[in-house]
């Protein structure tokens, strides 16, 4: 059979595949395939992985490399359901056609459970989860930072809520897309910067409900790493009642929706009312109180018999002071006659005890003119007067010369 | 010195502590009416913060850069 060269270009294989490359790369540059992972191989020495992505009538062979999957947060299993983003290449040695993967979405009931198990466990283990990190939510925010869409439903319900229970509210929105393998990142971003600018004194993330997939990007590990890393307190507000993110777990306040976070964080103004006028009302009372309290004594004292009789003041007085009198004049005498009775006793002992009881049997006491007592013959010279003590009175005496004095002295 | 004005917060804490001081045995007289005035007035303020009734509501615009935050108006679509 003869080739028409007119009609068909010829191509060495190299420019043929040069060529499909060219058309691949421009045509499919930032896609999103959603398939079933197989014959998934993990080579450890270069931390590349190889997989093939299926559905019930097609597969397309997918590379993961290294410096793309560092980031993932799971790994994958063979039958897992995916989303996998990234673009299409051409791997010229083999002529085949590939997905280079950026980031890999775990989908489906199953892949999302074992993978959300995977992240739980990496995030418990970093500390995230621990109540201790919880800080509390401003009873009284200035401002309320909202990150979310602002096409959802979910800031609707916030600002009904929110602006029921404090109409004067400031609320600065951070809109990001809330789904899809760009939210993720995006979200992540947001509570960043509401960080960083500190404009808002706490921070509302979240969107309302939808499938586990359509939640999955508030499970992703930047998203809660941002939380944990806010300075600003963080309220999780995802989905419906029964969907817990792993947002949730490492907020400091975990909001069932979105409506409820407006529930929580914005104060309600009946209640703030209420609790001022019971506040005015209490301090009245009080005041009252100290009041009637300071008048009851002043009355009690204006009512003292002594301001209607003020005689009584001086009339007890002398009755205390006459009372006085004799109580001191009985003391007195008392004090005498013990004083008596004391002065006997030590006058009977002192008698007992005398010298004089000598002299009542006859003996005299012999004193010389200087009042030295006589004991020996020889202290006293004939012609000397002395003085001899009887038991009663005294009689002047003189020595007259005899031999027992001495007569050579004088 | 200019006092610098309380947040709703601090001016409740500051009742409380007023209330505390009233609610005292050994409070003079005195300085409970002062106490008594001092509340009311912060009373007063707090009730006219809770009457402003004007949301303000802004959403952070796309150019925002770290350095410098932009905000405008936020427009809901309608649903």
């Amino acid at each position: 059979m003869q080739l028409e060269p007119s009609n068909i270009r010829s191509y060495t294989v190299s420019e043929i595949t040069a060529d499909i490359r060219r058309v691949l790369l421009r045509e499919f540059d930032d896609v999103a395939v959603s398939g079933e992972i197989s014959n998934f191989s993990l080579y450890p020495a270069s931390g590349h992985m190889y997989f093939s992505l299926k559905d019930p009538s097609a597969s397309i062979r997918c590379v993961f490399f290294r410096g793309d999957n560092e980031s993932l947060q799971f790994l994958p299993e063979n039958g897992m359901q995916v989303v996998a983003a990234g673009r299409l290449d051409v791997y010229s040695t083999k002529g085949e056609y590939q997905l280079k993967v950026s980031r890999l979405i775990p989908q489906g009931a199953g892949a999302l459970a074992v993978a959300l198990e995977q992240l739980k466990k990496k995030m418990a283990a970093l500390g995230w989860f621990d109540p201790k990190r919880k800080r509390p939510i401003p009873r009284f925010p200035e401002c309320i930072g909202i990150v979310t869409s602002t096409q959802g439903a979910a800031i609707k319900d916030v600002l009904k809520v929110g602006l029921r229970r404090w109409p004067g509210a400031r609320l600065l929105v951070y809109p990001v897309p809330v789904e899809g393998a760009r939210a993720a990142p995006q979200i992540a971003e947001g509570i960043r910067r509401m960080g960083l600018w500190r404009l808002c004194d706490c921070l509302i993330v979240g969107r309302g409900g939808g499938s586990v997939e359509d939640l999955w990007a508030f499970n992703e590990e930047i998203v809660c790493q941002a939380a944990v890393r806010c300075p600003i307190p963080v309220i999780s507000a995802v989905g419906h009642e029964k969907d817990v993110s792993l947002l949730d777990l490492v907020a400091d306040l975990r909001a069932a929706t979105p409506s409820m976070a407006a529930e929580l964080v914005f104060p309600d103004r009946e209640a703030a009312l209420a609790d001022l006028s019971n506040r005015r009302r209490r301090i009245l009372r009080e005041l009252k109180q100290k009041f009637s309290l300071a008048a009851g004594r002043l009355d009690a004292i204006r009512r003292a018999r002594i301001w209607k009789n003020p005689r009584l003041l001086i009339e007890s007085r002398w009755q205390r002071l006459d009372d006085s009198k004799t109580n001191l004049a009985r003391d007195l005498s008392q004090r005498l006659v013990r004083a008596s009775q004391l002065l006997d006793t030590r006058r009977a002992r002192l008698q007992a005890l005398s010298p004089l009881g000598v002299l009542a049997r006859g003996y005299c006491l012999l004193t010389d003119a200087r009042g030295t007592v006589v004991r020996r013959a020889d202290q006293v010279s004939a012609g000397d007067r002395l003085s001899a003590r009887l038991a009663e009175g005294r009689v002047a005496v003189r020595v007259e010369p005899g031999k027992s004095g001495r007569k050579d002295h004088g | 010195m200019a006092e610098r004005e309380l947040k709703f917060e601090e001016s409740l804490e500051k009742l409380d502590g007023i209330m505390e001081d009233l609610e005292s045995e050994g409070t003079p007289l005195e300085e409970a009416i002062q106490l008594y005035e001092e509340g009311m007035k912060l009373v007063k303020v707090c009730e006219k913060k809770l009457a402003v009734a004007q949301a303000r509501i802004e959403k952070i615009l796309p150019q925002s850069s770290d350095d410098r935050p932009s905000a405008g108006p936020l427009n809901l679509p309608d649903a």
